[in-house]
């Protein structure tokens, strides 16, 4: 936990430092009064001086006793990660594949994610709730989903 | 009495079967878009507004606001089931609502969500009735330095709304305005922080963001700790508030609808900024200051009255000037527009029958959803039941294709998972995304305006003292920061 | 004896009714000849760039409506906003299908604007086929009837902001017709407004009537309200020739003496580059039939755009279109928003 306070302190001075940098190329003031770089460079400026604060901060205090893990198990860890590829896989196959087959595969996956359920119930349960979904938006609220090579 | 009497004939206009149908298919649609996480009133007026069409003006009018208020009567629901707003305006219910639900207490903040809201919309509504002229005429006496003062005390007030390390909490601010710069200058065109990706051109879309932030990195948070169970640890006690939660809302309810109505009214002001700024100030006049977040009453009661509020102030500009005060009401004189009704001053004149029976519908709308929304709640709080290993696919899901139905465009989703992993790291390292999330809203209007009076002054400071009204709200604002920096002078001074 | 001349009367409008009545399903069957095979068989999509309720988006609907009466098929309008207007121009030049199903409805100058200063030769005005032209709209200036500049012509206002530059406050919306229409007129006349920036018309119409600014720029259809109720008065119109619906209203050049000051929303439709041909004559047919519906003028009238005029089918649209990218161009550099 110490290590990701320290690592994400740090990481503030940079963003900081490189959004202000970038903010004076923009221009902090002209003849119509604050410029485009204003208030980009304050923001900048204060994210970044809040992150060196916390970070002497974090640097000078000595730990009490061990700091608590930051992710609470290696199997925690795992399920977000799984989790976080099922969306981009739904992001990148959406356009493509058209939205009810990327859902029906997205679901089946995150449904036997968390528990190694029969594979029967879970393919079952996300063609339904694909299919649902497909109708709510598409046919009753008529948002035009993506349809995939198969057209639907 | 002048204004009895219209009304009367306003519910004259819409005590019709037909009327009467569209103020419960707009209530009804409205309600369901503000249940759907992603998608908000705006996407739902623009898909529906073809329905109208072939229906009378008055009607198409009736329908369409009712979406518009509806949707803040569903927008708490997954709020507090699941953490995920289904509604910008519903942002600050996540923070306490949902608290209450994983303690059991999902029926209470339902109802107290639900009642609330009814009482607030029904109170701005007839604030609306009687106060319009009046209310208008100084909503049109604030130009951009007013503004200015606005969002100044927007922000000041949001630091009472924060609970842990103020340093950090400052810190999500300033994140937040920078991520707010990010697209074209509003001012000058200029393009800020889009490395010539054409999908940042507008920005960030707020509804991504907001998904991302409170719905993706709840899930996430969810997701790492518990493999097994369901949302509510223990029990699920009793589906009404308690006594003493209706004690506890009656004020807080009064508060946010006087609010909400206050900043409704005002352009640029809107549910969003109403909700925010009702929940500082119930956190900083409570006893108990620092349970907020864990799950008191008062957060829920308070932003609900206020975004509902907002709705009837919203209205005012509308219907008494023809002036749009945010993007749903600029919609709705679109709507008025293609149906051959010429908004503006002469509307109330010229077309009674528009003007009164959508005020009457208001009325109306509001019983309507709160006789639909009550028996809902035991429905929604069977929700909580489903093993959460099955809910949360299909939260994802509504997610996704809740971000995508706004634009149409994939990158707002990837905008989403962005946010969402963003939101979760910070959640993990002790940062308070509300803070985040107000400045994020806050910021472009604050900018804009500060800029805009600077110009308008050709670059003069004076301006924001000269003016009678800026100068009262900046003072204001002043007041409120020293009252600030001293509690928490005497915070630092209380321990070693 | 009165009786014959209501049956004449009414035997008049029958004949009317009748003839319009067969005029549309004339107009329809002519349509229905050269509707292809197998097209359409969905909705067609109208992509507005802009938010829904303003100008634009009430344009693509109510086009989108008579279109619809003519195709059997229904016509959806979507709007893919941001960027004002970069986003959904992107969109159209190099995402949006070219099967005959999307529509972009676009306005100049906003689309020339795009191309030669945003879009970064990453599409041109050639990416986009044009199908016909729809209704324009000239700019205006407007002021209120109870403030400092009531009865002054736009020559006076003028006169006064060289007089005593900066205190003359104008509301526009930035980078784009309503500010160049401003520098238009400072350069002619040596003026010098106070240009605060808004967020597109209506803001600055709000701005004008609380009594923030002294001039607000804008389109007739977004103050007519309050034109009709006495509150505003518009002072000049930045077309070729006077406005059908403010005949009293001078033009910019007759107010100020010079020729080029014309700032028009010129409204059209077009499909992105390689369309299939006689899907391509089907959606140009289409267009220009609605066009020629006398209820599709009357509610364009009733908005305040000017519609009905002329008639441009799409090679003549596109004519048009390149001379105006041209003169943008021209206007673009000389103000030195593009290097050479």
């Amino acid at each position: 936990m110490r290590a990701a306070s320290l690592i994400s302190n740090a990481t503030w001075v940079l963003l900081g430092l490189a959004v202000c940098v970038y903010a004076v190329r923009l221009r902090l003031w002209d003849s119509a009064g604050p410029a485009s770089g204003f208030l980009p460079f304050l923001a900048g400026l204060v994210v970044g001086v809040a992150g060196l604060v916390l970070l002497i901060r974090e640097w000078t205090t000595r730990p009490v006793g061990q700091s608590p893990p930051f992710w609470h198990d290696a199997a925690g860890r795992t399920r977000v990660a799984l989790v976080i590829v099922a969306l981009v896989a739904m992001a990148l196959l959406m356009p493509t594949l058209g939205f009810l087959v990327a859902a029906f595969l997205v679901m089946t996956f995150l449904l036997g994610l968390t528990e190694h359920r029969r594979l029967g119930s879970s393919i079952v349960l996300a063609a339904a709730s694909s299919v649902f979904i497909y109708w709510l938006f598409a046919s009753l609220l008529q948002v035009r989903l993506p349809r995939g090579l198969l057209g639907f | 009495m002048d204004a009895a009497h219209h009304l009367i004939s306003g519910f004259a206009v819409i005590l019709t079967p037909a009327n009467l149908y569209y103020c419960l298919l707009g209530s009804l649609v409205g309600t369901l878009v503000g249940v759907l996480p992603g998608i908000g009133p705006l996407a739902a007026l623009s898909l529906l507004l073809p329905v109208t069409f072939n229906i009378p003006a008055t009607s198409a009018m009736v329908m369409l606001s009712a979406i518009f208020y509806g949707a803040m009567y569903g927008g708490s629901t997954t709020s507090i089931l699941v953490n995920i707003p289904g509604e910008a305006a519903s942002v600050v219910t996540c923070l306490d609502g949902y608290q209450m639900a994983k303690a059991g207490r999902a029926g209470a903040a339902l109802g107290i969500a639900a009642f609330g809201s009814f009482i607030a919309g029904t109170l701005s509504t007839i604030g609306l009735n009687l106060f319009s002229p009046v209310l208008v005429t100084a909503a049109l006496s604030f130009g951009p330095p007013e503004y200015f003062a606005l969002m100044t005390l927007g922000f000041v007030v949001t630091m009472f709304m924060v609970g842990g390390s103020t340093l950090k909490a400052i810190l999500m601010i300033a994140l937040g305005i920078f991520v707010s710069t990010v697209g074209m200058d509003v001012v000058n065109g200029v393009e800020r922080f889009t490395f010539g990706a054409v999908n940042l051109t507008g920005g960030f879309d707020l509804v991504a963001v907001i998904m991302g932030t409170f719905g993706v990195s709840e899930i996430l948070m969810n997701i790492e700790r518990l493999a097994r169970g369901e949302v509510v640890r223990g029990k699920i006690r009793g589906l009404f508030p308690t006594r003493r939660e209706w004690r506890d809302s009656a004020l807080p309810i009064l508060r946010g609808s006087g609010l909400g109505f206050a900043l409704g009214i005002l352009p640029g002001g809107g549910p969003v900024t109403a909700s925010f700024v009702s929940y500082a100030v119930e956190r900083k006049i409570s006893r108990h200051p620092e349970k907020f977040g864990t799950g008191v009453i008062e957060g829920v009661a308070g932003p609900e009255a206020a975004n509902n509020a907002a709705v009837a102030g919203a209205m005012i500009p509308m219907l008494s000037l023809g002036l749009p005060s945010n993007a749903v009401t600029a919609l709705l004189l679109g709507a008025l527009i293609i149906h051959g009704v010429q908004p503006g001053p002469l509307l109330m004149t010229q077309h009674p029958d528009i003007f009164w029976g959508v005020i009457a519908s208001m009325y109306l709308g509001n019983v309507i959803l709160l006789v639909l929304n009550l028996p809902l709640i035991g429905i929604w709080v069977q929700f909580l039941r489903i093993p959460y290993r099955i809910l949360f696919p299909l939260i994802l899901l509504l997610a996704v294709v809740g971000t995508y139905a706004a634009n149409l465009n994939i990158f707002d989703v990837w905008v989403m998972i962005g946010f969402g992993v963003g939101g979760y790291l910070l959640v993990k390292l002790g940062y308070e995304l509300g803070p985040f999330i107000l400045a994020l809203v806050l910021g472009p209007m604050f900018e804009q305006t500060l800029r805009q009076s600077l110009i308008m002054s050709s670059q003069s400071v004076l301006i924001f003292v000269t003016r009678p009204i800026t100068a009262a709200i900046l003072a204001l604002c002043a007041a409120v920061a020293v009252l600030f920096l001293r509690a928490e002078w005497m915070k630092k001074r209380e321990s070693p | 004896m009165k009786t014959i001349p209501r049956l004449v009367a009414a035997l008049v409008i029958l004949l009317a009714l009748a003839g319009a009545a067969a005029a549309q399903g004339d107009a329809k069957g002519k349509l229905q000849a050269l509707k292809p095979k197998d097209y359409p068989t969905q909705p067609i999509e109208f992509v507005v760039v802009y938010p829904a309720g303003g100008g634009m988006d009430v344009t693509a609907r109510l086009l989108a409506k008579y279109v619809e009466k003519y195709i059997d098929q229904r016509v959806i309008v979507a709007n893919r906003t941001g960027g004002a207007g970069l986003i959904g121009h992107t969109y159209l030049a190099t995402q949006a299908r070219n099967d005959g199903y999307t529509v972009g409805i676009l306005v100049n100058p906003f689309w020339a604007e795009d191309e030669l200063v945003r879009a970064k030769g990453k599409w041109t005005i050639k990416d986009m086929t044009p199908l016909g032209f729809i209704n324009y709209d000239p700019l205006t200036w407007v002021v209120t009837t109870d403030g400092a500049l009531k009865d002054k012509s736009v020559k006076d206002i003028v006169a006064l902001a060289k007089d005593k530059p900066g205190t003359v406050k104008i509301a526009i919306a930035p980078d784009g017709a309503f500010q160049f229409l401003a520098e238009a007129v400072e350069a002619a006349t040596g003026a010098k407004l106070v240009k605060v920036p808004f967020q597109g018309g209506a803001p600055g119409i709000t701005a004008l009537v609380g009594n923030h600014v002294d001039i607000a720029t804008g389109f007739l259809a977004e103050y007519r309200g309050h034109l009709d109720a006495g509150k505003v008065r518009p002072v000049a119109v930045a077309g070729q020739e006077r406005s059908v619906f403010l005949p009293q209203i001078p033009t910019f050049n007759e107010g100020l003496g010079v020729k080029d000051i014309v700032w028009t929303a010129w409204r059209f439709a077009a499909v992105p580059k390689g369309v299939p041909d006689d899907r391509l004559r089907y959606l140009e047919a289409a267009i220009d039939t609605a066009m020629h519906d006398r209820e599709l003028v009357e509610e364009y009238r009733k908005l305040g755009v000017i519609a009905g005029t002329q008639y441009l089918k799409g090679k003549e649209t596109a004519d048009e279109i390149d001379r105006f990218h041209q003169a943008h161009k021209e206007f673009l550099t000389k103000t030195g928003r593009i290097g050479r």
